[in-house]
């Protein structure tokens, strides 16, 4: 089950970042705790990801892009890096394209793939062709058009695939300067964690989605477990 | 511990449901029991009715010996087939068939400790000898209640069958001490039946030579030695015979005591009552919903270890440095779905 959080997103697209969308602020917060605590204005790029899908990465992705732009002022731009199951386009209502793949085929300029997401933020999809990402990843990576697309930005997050679900995965991590690994709760078994972590190239920092208690207030308090 | 807790509460319906349906359970099985009456009964011991063998100097007392020759006879086909002709129980396991339908057949499952579920068919005499062998054993109780007074108690899923069995065995049990004693006084009246004879006949042969003596010496007085001998002779086959005649009176007087009442030495003081109500349904109702609260929760508890070992997901911040030694920048609580 999926945490309820994107139906409010379409209310912070293409929206004035001052809307500060009820349910979507306990997102907003862990993701500006998570932003200071890894770098805060001094953030180049972040590749946020996950062991497998439905953990809630997208949404933080967006929202570490949202903590960027409202907390520290800073020109963003969200890349959506998942070839293989693309739809950050479609949940924040752009353009599907053109994006990664038209560029990397010489179809399209970097001007044209940025699409204007909210004040500040700019959002590159992956184009019309997901059926060839592995092929855009390479090229990607060895043109250098991932530093071309941020050279504008302040900084870039990049919505990755998940670890397990894709070959390339941990190449797209590589290229980013933090990763942030987000983990549901109760949810993602430990030894699959483990697995997809351990061909990572740095240490990834990790985000807890879906942290709850199911000890009443009294228990939690006597144990501890509640602050 | 927080982590068994965690799971309780995130499994609490799952983890609950088995020890609420073995209470249930537990409940529903002596519901579905057959229902029981108990008729109990006391005798008073006069002297030993039966004679047991125990030395004079045991420190059993009466009242035990002869709860054991009881529990002894009970152990006795012949006994029990009696017993059970006597009080009607033969009648009421012929009649009462527990193949007859699905609650009988409930009923013969769950109350088999009890021997009442026998089936039985109505000509099968060997068959129902068998399980009035088994209800005996299973639902007579036996017991001293001091040193002169033998308890005894009967369960039966009828008040009438309970009361007339109880009513039966002590009868036959009474029949049973009485036949052996009759046996056992009509054999020392023999045996002094046959002494008297015997000593008559050798009285007569003492007066007899008596009187030859004093026919052949008229002058003999009481200076003469065989004369006198002859006549102690006599006496003292008079006195022997004398003697065993009053034993023998003896013998017939106590061989009459038998047939006059209280002859066997037991005094019913207590006869066995028509019971009025079930036997302990709602003691029985709490001791079943206590075993099946402790087997419930044993079954929780198996479950709650199993649930907690097998869950290796992350729940708690703490956790991630702990099994992945990763560094955690935030957490993001769970968010309940909007209403629309």
């Amino acid at each position: 089950v999926r945490q309820p959080e994107l139906r409010l997103l379409d209310e912070i697209s293409m929206r004035p970042l001052s809307v500060d969308p009820p349910i979507a602020r306990p997102i907003l917060d862990a993701c500006s705790g998570a932003a200071l605590q890894l770098g805060g204005p001094t953030l180049k790029s972040l590749g946020v990801t996950s062991t497998i899908r439905g953990e809630g990465r997208s949404t933080v992705a967006i929202g570490m892009a949202i903590v960027q732009r409202k907390d520290f002022g800073r020109k963003v731009l969200l890349l959506e890096l998942d070839f293989e199951n693309p739809g950050l386009a479609l949940q924040l209502g752009a353009d599907v394209w053109p994006g990664l793949a038209e560029l990397t085929r010489g179809e399209a300029t970097v001007d044209q793939v940025v699409h204007p997401f909210a004040d500040g933020i700019g959002l590159v999809t992956v184009g019309a062709a997901p059926s060839s990402g592995p092929r855009t990843v390479v090229d990607l990576l060895r043109s250098g058009a991932l530093s071309d697309i941020g050279r504008e930005y302040d900084v870039v997050v990049g919505d990755l695939p998940p670890l397990l679900d894709s070959n390339f995965a941990h190449l797209l991590a590589d290229a980013f300067q933090r990763v942030l690994l987000v983990v549901r709760a109760g949810v993602t078994p430990l030894v699959r964690i483990q697995e997809a972590t351990a061909a990572l190239g740095s240490e990834p920092a990790v985000l807890l989605n879906g942290v709850s208690s199911e000890l009443p207030r009294w228990l939690g308090q006597l144990t501890g477990s509640l602050s | 511990m927080i982590r068994y807790l965690e799971t309780f509460y995130r499994h609490r319906l799952l983890l609950l449901a088995p020890v609420l349906l073995a209470v249930l359970f537990g409940v529903a099985l002596v519901g579905v029991r057959q229902p029981m009456y108990e008729s109990s009964a006391m005798i008073w011991l006069d002297g030993p009715a039966m004679d047991t063998g125990v030395p004079a100097n045991s420190t059993l007392t009466l009242a035990d010996q002869q709860a054991g020759v009881i529990s002894e006879l009970l152990s006795t086909h012949a006994f029990t087939a009696k017993v059970a002709q006597r009080g009607g129980l033969s009648d009421y396991l012929q009649q009462t068939n527990p193949q007859g339908g699905w609650l009988s057949r409930l009923r013969s499952i769950v109350g088999g400790g009890s021997g009442w579920s026998v089936s039985v068919s109505g000509s099968d005499q060997n068959g129902i000898g068998d399980a009035a062998y088994t209800v005996l054993n299973r639902n007579l109780k036996v017991a001293a209640d001091g040193p002169q007074i033998v308890a005894l108690s009967f369960d039966a899923p009828s008040a009438g069958v309970a009361q007339s069995t109880l009513r039966a065995v002590i009868d036959q049990f009474s029949d049973e001490t009485l036949d052996v004693r009759r046996a056992q006084s009509q054999t020392v009246v023999d045996f002094f039946q046959q002494q008297v004879t015997d000593q008559a006949a050798t009285l007569s042969a003492a007066d007899a030579r008596v009187a030859a003596y004093a026919a052949q010496h008229p002058k003999a007085g009481s200076t003469d030695l065989t004369l006198v001998a002859l006549q102690r002779s006599d006496d003292l086959a008079r006195q022997r015979y004398e003697g065993l005649l009053s034993e023998l009176d003896q013998a017939k007087l106590d061989q009459a005591a038998l047939n006059q009442a209280g002859g066997t030495g037991l005094r019913l003081i207590d006869p066995p009552n028509l019971p009025a109500a079930r036997v302990g349904s709602t003691s029985t109702l709490v001791h079943a919903g206590i075993a099946g609260l402790a087997a419930g929760l044993l079954i929780m508890l198996f479950c709650l270890l199993a649930l907690t070992a097998a869950d290796n997901s992350l729940h708690r911040p703490e956790d991630v440095r702990s099994a992945l030694g990763f560094r955690l920048v935030g957490t993001i609580p769970r968010l309940r779905q909007a209403r629309p």
